[in-house]
């Protein structure tokens, strides 16, 4: 361990940098646990941020939901919206989802949804902040808990690199047009 | 009979501590601040002697108490045996005789009449119990009466020795003063004498087979002039009854935190008292080891104490179908158990059409001219207007008043406008149009 520290101090930043990229690169990749999503091949992944926008993102969210009906789900808004007789007509029994409804900031909310992970493997918020430190943090207690946070998007999606995934979903006929803009998983098993 | 004899070398908190042993017998009874007597003859199925004893100095440990614990068929033997800390009777010292004669500690003058016996026959030769057991009785009486008569019976064990009755505290209290340390309301050391009072508080109601329902913390700080307010109460009512430190501390920290950015501490913190004020029963059943929903279940109720604590009850919820037609009543909020099943949901598929995924606050009115919507004086096109309408009336039972009317009439359409987006926009016998909810 103390040769290679050794050997880095001696090293230029550039080389220093191109070393540890290449450290990074040459090890396994993380694998991930998947949901299976429609339209998404590759599904969403475990434990990352995923930010949703277009005209079907709850609709498609709550596909997502019916094809797991064994997990609970973290609902938060800032006023109830949501209309349940929707939910339960998608397919999705009601006493799964916890709504929560908070004009304050949801930090502090979204940290206990977090805590309680294991059993809200499905988080949803609005896209209510780009602040990179807080998606960070987002980002850390989603992979720790391995809970998807869905943030719903209203005009614009957020240029923060904690999101992983971000998704534009619309009505396309019967089904979802699907565009992805950026998907940043890692590998599924 | 067997009795078990915790005998504590200092003064201890004897009243408290008993509460934790109800969980290995309910008859329990107390010498002043020094000893606690377990009837533990009637349990050895349930649990060994050993293993009695094992838990028993886990229990103490956890309470920071050292105790020596002896158990006997008599609770002069097992006191004897505790306190002089001896495995064998005949080994015991005379003064022991105090303790056989007089258990509790109640007899002052008993006590002063064998204290000389025990002197006399100490100038006689007699060293310990095993040598005084020997003498025969009508040697005792003839020299020492009636306080000679009573020994020989103590230690023969032919007296029986009514257990006196000791009944738990009623309210359970844990306390602690801070006379020397000074501290204004940092939360950290706060948190950590509560986890403390936390531990020794679920400890006790865990042997009453009980569970914390309301608790209330009183934070108590020097009285000056500049801190008027200087008994601090939080009164806490768990939605769910609580029975673990970690969960229950969590809650009280949300609060506490959240008042002590509001009021800061102007003088010292100089106590912290927690007071169970309110607890249920349950069914101590056993732990099930082939399957965690139990626990799963009470880390469910924890976060949802913890959000009705940050957020407010009524902002927690999960909902529930009803049978109103209208969208804005189709479904109300439930405060239960969270994720509790309801095996009587209503099944709305094939009932009424598909419904828009959000609702707009109120109706909001629009106006529908010739290929467009004008929603909140903007105007959008119209893409496709579906053919398909849901008629929905009624109100009228809900205030039967003639002057209220209540009653609704409405032709709800679904329409595709440009974004694209498809709206849930619904017509009234007046031929007002009002956007309802949106599909998202």
């Amino acid at each position: 361990m103390y040769d290679s520290l050794i050997e880095r101090r001696s090293m230029g930043q550039q080389e220093l940098l191109r070393k540890l990229r290449e450290e990074i690169s040459s090890g396994p990749m993380n694998e991930r646990e998947f949901w299976k999503a429609p339209e998404l091949s590759s599904g969403i992944a475990r434990g990352i941020v995923a930010e949703l926008i277009g005209n079907a993102s709850s609709e498609y969210l709550l596909e997502v939901f019916r094809m797991h009906p064994e997990h609970f789900i973290f609902w938060c808004d800032k006023s109830p919206r949501l209309n349940a007789a929707a939910v339960s007509q998608r397919g999705i029994k009601l006493s799964r989802i916890k709504f929560i409804t908070t004009e304050k900031d949801l930090g502090p909310t979204l940290r206990i949804a977090f805590e309680g992970g294991q059993f809200y493997p499905f988080i949803v918020a609005p896209s209510y902040t780009s602040d990179i430190k807080t998606l960070q943090r987002y980002h850390l207690l989603a992979q720790k808990s391995k809970s998807t946070l869905f943030l719903l998007a209203d005009k614009k999606l957020s240029s923060a690199w904690p999101i992983s995934l971000q998704l534009e979903i619309n009505f396309s006929g019967e089904g979802f047009d699907v565009t992805i803009h950026r998907q940043k998983h890692g590998i599924g098993k | 009979m067997k009795v078990a004899c915790i005998w504590f070398a200092e003064e201890a908190p004897t009243e408290k501590l008993a509460d934790l042993f109800l969980r290995f017998s309910p008859q329990i009874c107390l010498r002043k601040k020094r000893a606690i007597f377990i009837e533990i003859g009637k349990c050895e199925r349930l649990y060994s002697e050993a293993n009695f004893i094992a838990r028993a100095h886990v229990l103490l440990k956890r309470h920071l108490q050292a105790a020596h614990i002896s158990v006997a068929s008599d609770i002069t033997d097992s006191l004897a045996l505790a306190k002089f800390g001896v495995t064998e009777l005949k080994d015991l010292p005379l003064e022991a005789l105090l303790d056989f004669a007089d258990p509790f500690d109640r007899d002052e003058v008993l006590r002063k009449s064998v204290h000389s016996l025990i002197c006399s026959f100490r100038d006689l030769g007699i060293k310990n119990i095993g040598q005084f057991k020997k003498l025969p009785a009508s040697d005792l009486i003839s020299r020492y009466g009636v306080v000679g008569r009573h020994c020989h019976s103590r230690i023969h064990l032919n007296d029986m020795i009514s257990w006196p009755k000791w009944m738990p505290e009623e309210a359970i209290v844990e306390a602690k003063e801070f006379p020397y340390f000074e501290f204004y309301g940092e939360l950290d050391p706060i948190l950590f004498e509560l986890k403390a009072q936390l531990d020794r508080t679920f400890s006790r109601l865990f042997s009453r087979r009980k569970r914390l329902t309301k608790l209330q913390v009183q934070i108590r700080c020097e009285k000056l002039s500049v801190n008027p307010n200087f008994l601090r109460n939080f009164e806490f009512n768990f939605y769910t009854p609580q029975n673990q430190t970690k969960i229950t501390l969590r809650i009280i920290k949300e609060r506490l935190a959240k008042d002590f950015e509001k009021n800061p501490f102007l003088s010292p913190i100089e106590a912290i008292q927690t007071q169970v004020l309110k607890s249920v029963s349950f069914s101590g059943i056993q732990k099930n080891i082939l399957n965690n929903d139990e626990e799963k279940f009470e880390q469910i109720y924890s976060v949802h104490e913890q959000l009705v604590e940050i957020l407010g009850k009524e902002n927690v919820f999960e909902a529930e179908l009803t049978e109103d037609p209208r969208p804005e009543r189709s479904w109300k909020k439930k405060f239960g158990l969270p994720h509790e099943p309801n095996e009587n949901e209503i099944n709305l598929n094939g009932i009424i059409p598909e419904r828009a995924t959000y609702l707009c606050q109120s109706p909001i009115k629009i106006e529908v001219t010739a290929g467009y919507v004008h929603i909140r004086k903007r105007k959008y096109k119209i893409l496709h207007w579906s053919n398909e309408v849901e008629k929905i009336s009624g109100g009228w039972f809900e205030k039967p008043v003639p002057e209220i009317k209540n009653t609704f009439d409405r032709n709800y359409y679904h329409v595709e406008i440009e974004g694209p987006q498809r709206i849930s926009v619904f017509e009234t016998p007046s031929r007002e149009f009002f956007l309802h909810g949106y599909y998202g």
